[in-house]
């Protein structure tokens, strides 16, 4: 090869190289791909930790990066009125295209920490491009771990959405489910340092929870029986100068309400009994019912409210 | 002079102990742990830290020289040693060691999870593996972290 040619091949070479290693992501410290957490610690690796921020694994990205702008998710796809036994969802997670960097794991389980229903991934001639990464490959992958966990991860290689089919349990005695995402925005350095990590938890109930009752009975505060005990005293007081039996029924039935701390459930604690189509119309049907009972019973009518009638009422 | 005057004043060595368990345990066992629980860039694998651990896909003693994936080196393997023992330093009981105690649920330990939970417990493995090796007794073959 003349010395022209030689010089021209190096040249060629040289810039070869120089594009390899430009375009190639170093392998920074960190974990840019999600199968780094699994391997052993001697290797840098996570050694089984997925830092999740699930129960079984509660440290998060966090341990390691920050510094940075944080990860922006986008979630749809969420049960958000409750998960129904045996129904499937598609949970979407999205972040900015512009994001040239980002990782993201996600993990389904119960309170103990375990995997909770069937999670999947969509079939390879389903991705959208946003799924795959920058070389065309698949972006997610799962890993089925120790513990009865799964995860799935998305690695720094260009991808920015992750969707995951969900088939909730057949039966609602599960009870909460836990969706951990946990993510990661790099500055692209190659180190922690600059980086942007991310946890979001959706607490996601199943239909058919108990819902909370109109009047529950709380601790008995101080308040409620020193009222109930003034109630008592005063009420008490007045009969003795009247009708002491009336007045001193009625004075006991407040004070035993009072002192019962029987608490007026908020709006906001009601949940599904907040909606108006589940408050009670009293009247109608149900007024008669009452009415033809008396009238039964007792073989009198009226007193319901209009004048005159009764037993003894005045 | 200097020396002197020091002598003079009565310094008198502190009744503190400095433990000095089994090296070779250290590295089989009690290094992949504390890397792995311990050693994160944040956390214990940050150099301005009293107690700090050394290592792979964390921080590296000589990162101009060791790929941020390469096999731990013996330098921080020996150093990452000397740390957890300074972090074993106590008065009076072992366990009252800030390498011991710190990491336990109720004590002051910023390594808290997302659930507000401290690192271990002390009737976790991880922890108990840590008490016994501290405490100058063998580990046992096997205790080795799992890949």
């Amino acid at each position: 090869m003349s010395g022209r040619a030689a010089a021209l091949a190096s040249a060629i070479a040289a810039g070869l190289v120089a594009l390899v290693i430009g375009v190639v992501p170093l392998a920074g410290h960190a974990y840019s791909s999600p199968r780094l957490y699994a391997a052993p610690v001697h290797e840098g690796g996570g050694a089984g930790r997925y830092f999740t921020g699930s129960w079984s694994d509660g440290l998060t990205c966090e341990v390691c990066h920050g510094g940075g702008e944080a990860l922006a998710l986008e979630v749809a796809g969420l049960p958000r009125a409750g998960w129904a036994p045996g129904s499937t969802y598609v949970l979407d997670v999205a972040w900015s295209p512009g994001i040239e960097h980002a990782a993201l794991l996600a993990e389904l389980s119960d309170a103990s920490g375990r995997a909770v229903g069937e999670l999947s991934l969509p079939p390879d001639e389903l991705l959208l491009d946003a799924e795959r990464c920058a070389s065309g490959s698949r972006a997610a992958t799962a890993f089925e771990l120790e513990g009865d966990r799964q995860v799935i991860g998305i690695g720094d290689c260009g991808a920015h959405r992750l969707r995951m089919q969900w088939r909730a349990p057949d039966s609602p005695a599960v009870g909460t489910v836990w969706l951990h995402l946990a993510g990661v925005r790099g500055d692209g350095s190659g180190d922690v340092h600059g980086d942007g990590p991310v946890l979001e938890v959706h607490r996601l109930e199943p239909i058919g929870a108990p819902a909370p009752e109109g009047c529950r009975i709380v601790e008995p505060e101080a308040g409620g029986v020193g009222l109930g005990l003034a109630v008592l005293f005063g009420v008490g007081l007045l009969g003795s100068r009247r009708r002491r039996r009336g007045a001193t029924t009625v004075a006991l039935g407040v004070g035993l309400i009072c002192a019962s701390g029987c608490a007026r459930v908020q709006p906001w604690e009601r949940d599904r009994l907040a909606q108006p189509d589940m408050v009670i119309d009293v009247g109608g049907d149900l007024v008669v019912a009452a009415e033809h009972a008396v009238e039964y019973r007792e073989g009198s009518a009226g007193a319901m409210g209009g004048a005159g009638g009764g037993c003894g009422c005045n | 002079m200097v020396v002197g005057v020091l002598l003079a004043t009565g310094c008198t060595s502190s009744s503190a102990e400095l433990p000095a368990p089994d090296y070779d345990d250290f590295r089989a066992i009690v290094y992949p742990l504390l890397l792995r629980d311990c050693g994160f860039s944040r956390c214990h694998g940050d150099p301005e830290r009293f107690f700090v651990v050394w290592g792979p896909g964390r921080l590296r003693l000589e990162p101009e020289v060791d790929g941020p994936f390469d096999p731990p080196t013996e330098d921080e393997v020996w150093r990452s040693y000397q740390r957890t023992r300074s972090a074993l330093t106590h008065d009076a009981e072992l366990v009252d060691a800030p390498l011991l105690r710190k990491p336990l649920e109720g004590h002051a330990h910023r390594g808290r999870d997302a659930w507000g939970h401290n690192l271990w417990r002390d009737d976790d493995p991880r922890w108990q593996t840590l008490a016994t090796w501290a405490a100058g007794e063998p580990l046992e073959p096997g205790q080795e972290l799992e890949p």
